[in-house]
């Protein structure tokens, strides 16, 4: 499994940018805090005065839904696999993390046999990340990068299921593969040369 | 049917019943132009035999510059009947839909897993939804179409069960009539038909049925056939296609030429398929257009999304015989969506939250077998957390949402129309609008005679009202004119009256000039101006 997983980290774009995380833990709640009270109280202002809003429209409702947004942009499939198109986010530069054949190794992995072998790991490392994600709010290219080992995992599977398919559907899938490295490749050397 | 869950699905659909026509004539946030279009045509109809052009009953209706889909408006005629050209009248055939498809979910469900207990659960769900209140509570005929569409699958379920010809044929007519109320139905129910019927193992013995089928189908589709060929059967489809769509992919870099188009469209049209399937977008962020977002809501509610993920494992695990046609549903639903280049639209999508929602509920049954010593501890604890989402939701929809969104929602216009008619009727009106949409809202509110509009947008398009999907609309009809205003110019028109929403025009270019009255002040919810009536003063 090890050359699998080594195979896959070669071939993601992530790990070629070398992501050297930086602020990962942290955590200003006061600060943070104060702002949510800021707009608790912008959003009472415009609102008839009511006894509701004391349970929907409040401080600790607002520091949540915040951190909740930044995980749920750390779920979104977009952001992994097509540079954040079609939602690109605000304050966070949009890199493409890895390929789109990746994707189809991902999903394979998920019908792996080994899978199983790999699960208590996969969701309890998922759970504790997405836990990290909630507290110290990762949004960047380099932040997220603890997120790319489940992907990681799961692509190493995959990666092993093909090479265990017929030759020809094995060489389709290589060829492919191959196809869309070549044309990342361009891109990036091009953008390298702008 | 067990009394309890009959019981308990009476008691669901007359909560849901509830959640859609509580204030459902006043939002707060307004009377959309799209739902005006539909209301007036619709009064248009029951009045003059014809629509605002003038066209006697088409087969599909001209509004703006798009083209719209029938079945609205000809099934509201029976409701406008009753109650007239009102706000409510025109969201009724939504409400009713969005009551009505509570009960077809319980059905589709009860076929599908052959479980009464999934089944009910599914209709609570959609219930309370976000997605389905907020469809069933403004004049959305993708509600109508929705409700068409899963009746067609029950019945194809149906058919795929006991193999008899009645369910195969009433499936097909529901399936069309859902392609006679929105645009999205067009593409994925012959889509849904073809592939489920492929799918079947020896499909070709019942070749003669597969014909008869679809020579009945082609005759109910048959007035829509005729004008195939016409811009009004495939305009709107083309318009929002990302196939016709002019700028280049993203990540299209200018000097390396078109072949990476190769590349790039497939990559994009990708992105915005799998973009409807991801729980940012369909348990947080929700749509793209502020006009169909309610304030920290999706079309899910957040605690949906563990259920979804238990409800996705169960479906997977568990060996169903008609599987396939609700993984169908599932994924030819957001084909028509993203084959638009705008990012998660939820209302082109609508057929893909009913099969989630049933996901879902197929969870929450999984929920309570892993529970079972705590059973009735979880459903307390599930009702509590219902309830208070529930709360939350109609809060941010009745309290928050006509702060936030009412010029999403074009508020106002009532206020407006009663305010011109009080007025003479030799006063000049002249709306700045820059989209010169604004008359429909001034035809539904019976400001503008009808009569005297169809003569007028009547001669504009002549015959072309199928084939010019060109601007051929009245920017001015009798003493009344939708337009953009060139205030420097106009200022000193005589006995007119202009109406300005309040962010086409500072209060400073008309406030101190003696020849000028500022009317009225129409205030939105949110305490903000939202249009200024400002009348020029005879000189004599």
């Amino acid at each position: 499994m090890l050359i699998w997983i080594i195979v896959t980290i070669l071939i993601t774009p992530w790990f070629w940018a070398h992501p050297v995380p930086t602020n990962m833990f942290k955590l200003d709640l006061r600060s943070e805090v104060q702002q949510a009270r800021n707009t608790v109280t912008w959003e009472r202002g415009k609102v008839e005065p009511s006894r509701l809003n004391t349970y929907f429209l409040n401080w600790p409702v607002e520091v949540v839904n915040k951190r909740l947004s930044v995980v749920m942009e750390n779920l979104d499939i977009g952001n992994y696999f097509f540079a954040g198109h079609p939602r690109e986010r605000v304050g966070v530069e949009e890199r493409q993390k890895f390929f789109f054949f990746q994707f189809v190794l991902f999903i394979i992995g998920f019908t792996s046999p080994h899978l199983k072998k790999y699960k208590n790991f996969l969701i309890i490392y998922s759970g504790v990340a997405i836990l990290a994600v909630f507290v110290f709010q990762w949004r960047s290219f380099e932040q997220t990068i603890p997120l790319a080992i489940p992907f990681v995992v799961l692509m190493a599977l995959g990666l092993k299921q093909v090479f265990a398919w017929q030759k020809k559907w094995m060489i389709l899938f290589l060829t492919f593969s191959l196809l869309e490295i070549a044309a990342f490749g361009t891109f990036y050397v091009k953008g390298i040369l702008k | 049917m067990r009394k309890k869950i009959l019981l308990i699905l009476i008691g669901t659909i007359l909560f849901g019943a509830f959640l859609r026509f509580y204030k459902l004539g006043d939002n707060g946030m307004g009377f959309f132009r799209d739902e005006a279009a539909l209301g007036f045509n619709t009064w248009s109809i029951l009045q003059t035999g014809a629509d605002e052009y003038g066209q006697k009953f088409p087969i599909i209706f001209r509004s703006f510059e798009v083209f719209f889909l029938p079945a609205y408006v000809y099934l509201s005629l029976p409701i406008f009947l009753i109650l007239g050209p009102t706000v409510f009248a025109t969201r009724a055939l939504s409400a009713i839909s969005g009551i009505l498809l509570i009960l077809v979910t319980f059905f589709v469900v009860k076929e599908l897993f052959k479980s009464e207990k999934i089944a009910i659960i599914s209709a609570i769900l959609v219930a309370i939804s976000p997605w389905a209140i907020f469809y069933s509570r403004g004049a959305f005929e993708g509600n109508l179409s929705l409700l068409a569409f899963a009746m067609g699958v029950y019945l194809w379920l149906k058919f795929c069960g006991t193999n008899k010809a009645k369910f195969f044929f009433l499936s097909l007519a529901f399936f069309v009539g859902s392609m006679y109320s929105y645009q999205a139905p067009r593409i994925v129910a012959p889509l849904f038909i073809v592939v489920s019927i492929l799918s079947q193992k020896l499909w070709w013995r019942k070749w003669k049925l597969w014909v008869y089928g679809l020579i009945l189908s082609l005759i109910m589709y048959l007035p829509i056939l005729t004008i195939t060929a016409y811009p009004a059967s495939y305009h709107r489809a083309i318009a929002v296609s990302i196939l016709s769509r002019e700028n280049s992919p993203p990540g299209y870099y200018d000097k390396l030429g078109d072949w990476q188009k190769l590349y790039l469209a497939p990559k994009e049209l990708l992105s915005l398929y799998l973009h409807y399937f991801s729980p940012n977008n369909l348990f947080f962020q929700s749509d793209y257009n502020p006009q169909r977002i309610v304030e920290g809501f999706s079309v899910f509610y957040l605690w949906q999304l563990p259920l979804l993920i238990f409800g996705v494992w169960k479906f997977i695990k568990t060996k169903l015989k008609e599987s396939k046609n609700l993984l169908l549903w599932i994924f030819l639903t957001p084909i028509p969506a993203a084959l638009t280049a705008d990012p998660f639209h939820t209302y082109r999508a609508i057929l893909l939250f009913l099969p989630l929602t049933i996901l879902t509920a197929v969870g929450f049954e999984q929920l309570l077998v892993w529970s079972k010593k705590m059973k009735g501890f979880v459903i307390l604890a599930s009702l509590f957390v219902l309830s208070y989402f529930l709360l939350f939701y109609f809060f941010q929809l009745l309290n928050f949402n006509p702060i936030a969104r009412w010029r999403d929602w074009d508020y106002g216009y009532s206020e407006l129309s009663k305010f011109i008619k009080s007025q003479p009727e030799t006063l000049r009106v002249v709306i700045d609008d820059i989209n010169t949409e604004s008359y429909i809202h001034l035809l539904f509110n019976q400001v503008v005679p009808i009569s005297e509009y169809q003569a007028v947008a009547g001669s504009l398009v002549g015959g072309d009202y199928y084939k010019n999907p060109e601007f051929l609309r009245p920017e001015k009809v009798g003493r009344f004119e939708f337009r953009s205003v060139d205030w420097p110019t106009e200022r000193g028109d005589l006995n007119t009256l202009f109406v300005f929403p309040s962010n086409r025009l500072y209060p400073s270019e008309f406030s101190g000039d003696p020849k000028l009255k500022l009317e009225k002040i129409i205030y939105a919810p949110s305490g903000e101006p939202a249009f200024y009536l400002v009348k020029t003063i005879n000189e004599n």
